[in-house]
């Protein structure tokens, strides 16, 4: 009966990630299931919580769908980056708003490599746009705010989805829909935590919708 | 001998002038627990603010969209809609969620440069400890308060004095006409409005204060001049008690106040009681004070929504603000000098005085420039001693800049110029002296720094005391 429900809730997730996930294409297929904290807890709460996992899937194709034309959304309000995390394909162009009304600043510091770049300081109201043309996590800084940070995963595909653990259970649903069928590797970005045994390989047919559940350990 | 008891004892009460600082509790870190954000976000190396920290001040601690900012709920003692529905209700307002408490505390070392110090090596753990509260409560009232406990070694003495002093005020803000034109401030009034608004000595990165603001009129040495009491002007640029308005818009700020120089405690003295209010007279106030300042270039002083330069060009750091500032500042006063000699005889008058100043700053990306000059003028500063009125000239330059976020050298350049009389015993008349102070600010963390400063002076060759070169290492924490 548990097993029964969980599916309903995984089709359900999975037709509301598609829904407003990437393009469909005919016969895509879907991969969800839960993503479960192991052996410790992580913070919920707060503006920099640990709560959020991108779980996304790597094509073992070069063939990788064009990035989207709409812009993601990063905002600066009450002295916070909002979204704390955000998970964009590679190719997006992403608004940085600022709604207060100090100035606001944004800094990139490109995780693997240690680049940097600063693409301005802006007032009350304005909005700069930056497009990301390379895979990878970028921690994005306000220079005038040093407690301001967020993070933005760059990714090759647009198979991807943020789930949001719950304080309580320390578990998440996810689900990742609109996959074409095909071999991807499954894999997490959080900001503490990894995948307890590694990436996956899945290979998806037409359609399929698979149930694969994650475990998070130091 | 007798030369040399003389010209000490009339300096004996600069002995302290640039050890005594004016304690301002102007690091409030109960600020970045209620918003979650760094020191930074106001200062530029506390207890020196940024743009962003004084509109925050001025605006009676509250950032313009306050509620987006806080990260911490206050408590309302009253819903808004109450008032609407019935207008004779108290007025609603909050309190802080949390006591708006926080502390600060200073630990010096003096290291003798010149052999002249009594004590060639000092440490004063602590110099002072600071407790401060001050928050917003509702739109219109900004409260402040601070308690210090204090200990100085004068000039390097074997006797450590240590005392508590205490400053308050409650402030009505936007009472009439336009936001934040016009704010009513009671209790301990100049915290920020006393002296130039451009060098300022709750705004400086150096170990002790400006000596245009710490100076006082030399007193006359009862023992070396035949009188049981000598009370003098015991004026200084402190804060004092009374009460003041002040406003700011874009552009340009005012404060002006009434209260009494005349102070009980001044803060270049040692004080007679173990726990004082900075700044309380016995006389009503009946001095006026008037700072002003104006800004060419940079945010707005008022905090106001100003669009930033080119986003794509823009070269942002915490610290910088382009732009120059003028300021200017007067204060009329009057003071009692009571004379007793040792014939029983009395004497009172009264020294009506003025000071008058001129501050100018630039700010250009890293570097910053200050200029000011003081002058003043005492009618009858030393009563039936001497009918001499007493002119005098101070004035400063001085420069900072980050070499890097945590690294700030600066260097100052300052000159005080006493005009005072001649033939009065127990007065050394011989009193001016120059001082430059070299030194840097470390930021080891946004709320610990570490200062090392070396003053050195060129003065007058009498002056025995107070006046020595010293190299000073500083520890400030604030949390």
């Amino acid at each position: 009966m548990k097993k029964a429900l969980f599916g309903l809730l995984l089709a359900v997730a999975a037709w509301g990630v598609a829904s407003s996930g990437p393009a469909q294409l005919p016969g895509a297929g879907a991969v969800a299931g839960i993503v479960a904290v192991h052996k410790t807890r992580v913070k919920t709460t707060g503006n920099k919580s640990f709560k959020d996992v991108v779980v996304y899937l790597e094509p073992l194709s070069a063939d990788v769908a064009p990035p989207p034309a709409a812009h993601a959304v990063m905002d600066q309000r009450g002295l916070v980056f909002i979204p704390h995390v955000l998970a964009v394909q590679k190719g997006t162009t992403v608004d940085f708003l600022n709604s207060d009304n100090d100035r606001h600043n944004v800094y990139f510091l490109h995780d693997d490599t240690g680049q940097t770049l600063d693409i301005g300081t802006w007032g009350p109201g304005q909005t700069v746009s930056h497009t990301f043309d390379r895979t990878g996590l970028v921690i994005t800084l306000c220079q005038l705010h040093l407690e301001m940070a967020a993070h933005i995963v760059v990714l090759e595909a647009p198979y991807f989805t943020l789930a949001e653990i719950d304080g309580e259970s320390q578990s998440a649903r996810y689900a990742i829909a609109g996959v074409p069928p095909g071999d991807y590797t499954l894999n997490v970005w959080h900001k503490k935590l990894l995948m307890k045994d590694g990436a996956v390989r899945v290979s998806l047919s037409a359609g399929e919708t698979k149930n694969l559940n994650i475990a998070l350990s130091k | 001998m007798k030369i040399f008891a003389r010209l000490a004892g009339s300096a004996a009460l600069f002995t302290v002038l640039w050890l005594l600082s004016v304690p301002e509790g102007s690091t409030m870190p109960h600020f970045s627990r209620k918003y979650r954000t760094s020191c930074v976000t106001c200062h530029e190396a506390f207890p020196k603010r940024n743009a962003v920290g004084e509109a925050f001040r001025m605006r009676g601690f509250r950032f313009v969209d306050d509620d987006t900012y806080r990260k911490q709920e206050p408590v309302e003692l009253g819903d808004p809609a109450y008032r609407r529905l019935w207008p004779h209700a108290i007025s609603p307002t909050t309190l802080p969620d949390r006591i708006p408490m926080s502390f600060v505390g200073r630990f010096l070392a003096e290291i003798d440069l010149g052999g002249d110090r009594e004590e060639s090596f000092t440490f004063l753990f602590p110099e002072e400890l600071e407790m401060v509260v001050g928050d917003a409560m509702g739109e219109k009232i900004s409260f402040y308060g601070d308690v210090i406990y204090i200990s100085k070694d004068f000039a390097g003495g074997e006797v450590i004095e240590s005392w508590i002093n205490a400053k308050a005020w409650l402030q009505f803000q936007n009472v009439i006409g336009p936001e934040n034109v016009f704010n009513l401030k009671v209790g301990t009034v100049g915290t920020n409005g006393m002296g130039l608004y451009t060098a300022r000595d709750a705004n400086t990165f150096t170990t002790h204060f400006y000596q245009y603001s710490t100076w006082g009129m030399p007193a006359v040495n009862p023992a070396l001049s035949g009188l049981t009491v000598f009370d003098g002007n015991d004026f200084t640029l402190q804060p004092l008690a009374g009460i003041e308005v002040n406003g700011v818009g874009q552009r340009w700020l005012y404060a002006g106040g009434l209260v009494s120089g005349d102070v009980i405690n001044p803060v270049n003295e040692i004080p007679e009681d173990s726990f004082y209010m900075v700044g309380v007279s016995e006389k009503a106030p009946s001095d006026l004070f008037l700072q002003l300042a104006y800004k060419i270039g940079g945010l707005p002083l008022d905090g106001s929504a100003a669009k930033a330069e080119s986003p794509l060009s823009a070269d942002p750091e915490f610290w910088r603000d382009d732009h120059c500032m003028v300021s200017l500042f007067g204060y009329l006063g009057s003071a009692d000098i009571v004379i007793h000699d040792s014939a029983g005889l009395t004497s009172q008058s009264e020294d009506d005085f003025w000071r008058l100043g001129l501050g100018f700053q630039a700010k250009y990306k890293d570097l910053t420039l200050g200029a000011a000059v003081m002058l003043g003028n005492n009618d009858n500063p030393y009563g039936r001693l001497s009918p001499q009125s007493v002119d005098t000239t101070a004035w400063m330059a001085e420069a900072y800049y980050f070499v890097y976020p945590w690294l700030i050298p600066y260097v100052r350049y300052e000159s005080l110029d006493l005009d005072l009389p001649s033939g009065v015993a127990g007065l050394n008349p011989n009193q001016d002296r120059d001082r430059i102070i070299v030194g840097a600010r470390a930021a080891i963390r946004p709320n610990i720094m570490a200062n090392l400063e070396a003053s050195f002076y060129n003065e007058d060759e009498e002056i025995e005391q107070g006046v020595y070169d010293t190299l000073f290492v500083l520890l400030h924490i604030a949390f």
